[in-house]
């Protein structure tokens, strides 16, 4: 993978306010992630150094195919609050690594109590899970990334 | 109970509609016993665009509440009524939907019974205090693209005492519209059709219009309205004073001179002392 794609997903990771992100393309893999594991707890507000755990960056000899999906991102179409799974203590409807098809349930939101069922809008498999189970989430905001 | 019970039909229903609503239904079901007249409906294919799709049930085995809770009627004693509506994208003001669908049925409620229902944010139907039904609003979602919403409606309308303690899920108890009015309750097929088409006209225009008509009729009907409140949202209480709804429907609490604005969580109200 181009070093230079790999800076420009680090911006683009560091305007979004995503967590964490990882592209693949072919057999190789990387996954950027905005905090360091070892580091200990950072205010959220001061800025934070990019740790790229486990990741391989080689230059890549062949020529470089299309440029790498981002995957697609789920929003929230209302502001609410977040479940991750149907009732208080069940099992989260997805993880990290869940393969969805079109139509599966990945959360639930819920405002002055109307229940939200949020569906997958594409096939593949859940790369990044933005909100936290019981946490207020605003309109528009990205809950999940699924990459095709 | 003493007085005979008109089961619910769609014939009945469909008959009891006004003629220029009946091609806006794209299906009226009616069933003896189902699991969940919502999850029928949610579980359905979508209905088409401006379609809207109405299902009916005596008895639900597993009625549904918020968060998994089951919301129980005894056969025949009140009426269940969920109704299916796809928008083109999201709503802005999706989340009030609740809260017109209540407007509605208090409009319904009036037009056919001349009982005056209170509306207690954001779900609930109230006569004296009393808990006389509630509306449970879920919908399938993606991103933005589609959004199928079900209104689930359910109001006690003839039961005995030890019934309405039963279905009390309140410290103030339930009440049914045969107490309310003090007199036989109407058919419910005449009422399912007077809140159908309630329920048509706000889907209709809401994608376009949004809370905004709605909003004054329910601050009108607000039951929470200075009284003292509790809200608890998962742990987390303010007390204070119910002061109204604001534009997009989220309840207005005050408190030691400021007041907070109420997406979720529980409300209770405190006894005035």
């Amino acid at each position: 993978m181009d070093i230079r794609k790999v800076k420009k997903l680090i911006e683009l990771l560091e305007e979004s306010g995503i967590a964490e992100i990882e592209i693949s393309e072919g057999e190789e893999s990387v996954r950027i992630s905005r905090y360091s594991t070892v580091a200990p707890a950072v205010p959220a507000a001061a800025p934070v150094a990019v740790a790229s755990p486990a990741q391989e960056v080689r230059p890549a000899e062949a020529p470089v195919p299309e440029p790498a999906s981002r995957g697609t991102e789920i929003t929230a179409p209302m502001v609410g609050t977040f479940y991750s799974g149907p009732a208080p203590g069940a099992k989260a409807f997805v993880e990290i690594g869940s393969e969805v098809a079109v139509g599966d349930t990945l959360c639930i939101l819920e405002a002055m109590k109307m229940m939200n069922q949020i569906e997958a809008e594409v096939a593949g498999r859940v790369v990044s899970i933005l909100a936290e189970n019981g946490a207020p989430v605003e309109f528009g905001q990205v809950l999940f990334i699924v990459e095709e | 109970m003493s007085a005979p019970i008109e089961l619910l039909n769609e014939t009945a229903i469909r008959s009891a509609l006004a003629t220029a609503t009946l091609p806006a239904f794209s299906r009226i079901d009616v069933h003896a016993e189902i699991d969940s007249t919502n999850r029928f409906l949610l579980d359905s294919e979508p209905p088409d665009a401006g379609k809207l799709a109405a299902c009916l049930a005596e008895f639900q085995s597993a009625g549904r509440g918020r968060r998994g809770r089951t919301w129980y009627a005894p056969s025949g004693s009140g009426l269940c009524l969920s109704a299916g509506w796809s928008f083109g994208s999201a709503p802005a003001d999706l989340p009030a939907l609740t809260l017109a669908a209540g407007v509605v049925v208090r409009r319904a409620l009036l037009d056919s019974t001349q009982v005056l229902a209170q509306l207690k944010w954001p779900n609930d139907l109230v006569v004296d205090g009393k808990k006389l039904g509630g509306i449970l609003v879920e919908l399938r979602a993606d991103s933005a693209k589609r959004c199928f919403a079900v209104i689930g409606i359910g109001i006690n309308v003839s039961l005995d005492e030890a019934e309405l303690r039963r279905v009390s899920d309140w410290p103030e108890g339930a009440v049914d519209l045969a107490t309310a009015m003090g007199a036989a309750p109407p058919s419910r097929n005449l009422l399912a059709a007077r809140i159908l088409e309630g329920l048509l006209q706000l889907l209709r225009r809401y994608e376009d219009r949004g809370f905004a008509e709605y909003r004054s009729e329910f601050v009108t009907a607000d039951y929470l309205l200075g009284r003292k409140v509790t809200v608890d949202d998962s742990g987390d209480c303010i007390s204070g004073t119910a002061a109204g709804i604001d534009d997009a429907g989220l309840l207005l609490v005050e408190s030691h001179g400021r007041v907070q604005r109420v997406l979720a969580g529980e409300v209770s109200v405190r006894p005035s002392s």
